[in-house]
């Protein structure tokens, strides 16, 4: 403690330096509105109890203040808390790396921190939380805490979606790009040993079959790099409904044989802005997708159409949280297959989900991953024994102009 | 097959990749094919072997994200310098593609992994282009508008 008060002075030292103060000079009345300001901003942002914040007092070693919003986090009443001294030990479970003697000095003499951590909290349970601290440097022996409840369910459920997908999608893009030069070095060299060899020799259908191998896990690789979003560059002008219709023997070729294919696809259905190649991948896997939902007969439809997304339905979509109001282009895949719980419905879009013994789980995440990067929106609807219907919505043309010009 | 192919001039190609088992591989490949090579490990080695070079460089074949400085950079200040000379563009990041595509839009791109035999096509094809159609021709605007107009295209 003794060294975590010579660490607040130091700091206080260099708060305001003199000479800064007299340059200024600001009259009275102007530093009084400032104050006034700055203090009505403070209290705006203390009592909205977004987070929890506290003040410490540094030599004492208890909390100074705190908002209601702290002080649910720890558990305590507020009379409970003006009544008692509530040190920072008393929130930090034993084992903390924090309990550690020389945690309060880091925080008088150094920035902001964050990090994750627990709070005990007054009936003893444990809370997660992320905390941070600051030292203000105005030269008061106090220190500021902020708390953010992480408990499960206390955040936007499509915010920590979005980052976990943002994080995931960084690692995926890097991967696939080291896998496909590893892949590039693999078919390179194994077309040369091809070369060699003498005509007839065996050794050539091994080495197509390292081919063919190595071809399936480019594949994969790509499925990686439209889940990471890549290729977002290249959105240009295309027309659903004939893109779709281009692959239609593809489609055919890619679903069992006791499966009813239909196609309902507006022919004057306006361009939407996008990568020819990826709706090709999204239509495929999506359409693989229904093919393995359904066991040995049904149906499976793609259908093509202009919607228009309201304000009040904005919120059609588990991949992008809000979809901006006006018309869109839907695509649209449903199959008569097994249907799927709320559950499965919720972890689709992870990349490595999947609910067949055999497959990656990367189909619907690089569907997922096409679609933030188009700027549109995917939605579900599906009840076990009732088929699934995969919703796509994709930005119009001139929707993409009017908001960007 | 490689000798079948009909009595014609030996190419030269500046193969760029900073992947040293692709380097390798597609060098001694193109080299089979009957190609004359140079190769370099990033852009910097690539533009010095280039200002070494006496000859005639036929055609630039380069990774496009690499150490030092990448393929784009390299294309811009190695092109205006050699006229004759055509581009191919390999990379194994999508996004970078994109970019590229608008910074030299008829260099053909080919995403990694490919086989060899589509690279040696490749070659053949833009060896066959007519002169109004090299890449030289597409580089009179400078990166930065290309630069601008590939980011405005991708927001």
């Amino acid at each position: 403690m003794r060294e975590g008060e010579t660490a607040a002075l130091t700091c206080a030292g260099t708060a305001r330096p003199k000479a800064v103060e007299s340059c200024l000079a600001p009259s009275e009345k102007f530093f009084d509105d400032v104050t006034r300001k700055s203090e009505a901003r403070f209290r705006a942002l203390f009592d909205s109890n977004l987070v929890g914040i506290a003040f410490w007092d540094s030599s004492r070693d208890f909390i100074t203040e705190a908002n209601d919003a702290y002080l649910s986090i720890i558990g305590y009443t507020r009379a409970e808390f003006e009544s008692g001294k509530i040190s920072w030990r008393d929130l930090t479970p034993a084992g903390d790396p924090d309990f550690d003697e020389t945690a309060p000095r880091d925080v008088y003499s150094s920035a902001v921190r964050i990090y994750e951590k627990e709070y005990c909290r007054r009936d003893g349970t444990r809370t997660p939380i992320v905390f941070g601290l600051a030292a203000p440097s105005d030269g008061r022996l106090e220190g500021l805490a902020f708390a953010l409840d992480i408990r499960e369910g206390r955040l936007d459920p499509h915010l920590l979606r979005s980052q976990k997908l943002e994080s995931l999608s960084v690692l995926a893009g890097g991967i696939a790009h080291d896998f496909n030069n590893l892949l590039m070095g693999i078919i390179a060299n194994v077309t040369l040993m091809m070369d060699d060899l003498p005509p007839d020799s065996p050794l050539e259908g091994l080495g197509e079959n390292i081919l063919a191998a190595t071809e399936q896990a480019a594949h994969l690789t790509r499925q990686m790099l439209a889940f990471s979003g890549g290729g977002r560059v290249t959105l240009r002008p295309v027309e659903l409904t004939k893109e779709v219709d281009g692959i239609s023997t593809k489609i055919r070729s890619s679903i069992k044989k006791g499966i009813r294919l239909r196609f309902n696809l507006d022919p004057n259905l306006p361009r939407i802005h996008a990568d020819a190649a990826q709706i090709h991948q999204l239509v495929m896997n999506l359409v693989q997708n229904a093919d393995e939902a359904i066991e040995t007969a049904g149906t499976v439809t793609i259908s093509a159409s202009v919607r228009e997304v309201r304000p009040q339905n904005a919120r059609v979509t588990l991949v992008v949280a809000r979809l901006p109001p006006g018309r869109y282009a839907l695509l649209e895949v449903s199959d008569s297959g097994i249907g799927m719980d709320e559950q499965t419905q919720a972890k689709i879009f992870d990349p490595f989900f999947t609910t067949r013994f055999i497959g990656r789980g990367l189909g619907l995440a690089a569907v997922a991953g096409i679609v933030r990067g188009h700027n549109g929106g995917i939605g579900v609807s599906s009840e076990p024994g009732k088929g699934s219907s995969f919703q796509v919505f994709f930005p119009l043309e001139q929707v993409m102009q009017s908001a960007s010009g | 097959m490689a000798d079948e192919m009909p009595a014609k001039p030996t190419y030269t190609v500046l193969l760029v990749d900073d992947n040293e088992t692709i380097l390798r591989a597609l060098h001694n490949y193109l080299e089979r094919k009957g190609f004359n090579l140079l190769e370099a490990r990033d852009g910097e080695e690539a533009l010095l072997i280039a200002e070494c070079y006496p000859s005639i460089i036929h055609v630039l074949v380069t990774d496009l994200v690499m150490g030092r400085m990448n393929g784009g950079e390299l294309i811009h200040r190695l092109v205006p310098l050699r006229p004759e000379m055509q581009v191919v563009i390999m990379s194994g990041y999508h996004d970078q593609i994109m970019v590229q595509h608008a910074i030299t839009p008829l260099a053909p791109v080919l995403q990694k992994p490919f086989r060899p035999k589509k690279l040696l096509a490749t070659i053949e094809e833009v060896l066959a282009k007519p002169e109004s159609e090299r890449t030289v021709a597409y580089l009179a605007q400078p990166l930065t508008t290309a630069l601008q107009h590939a980011q405005a295209s991708g927001a």
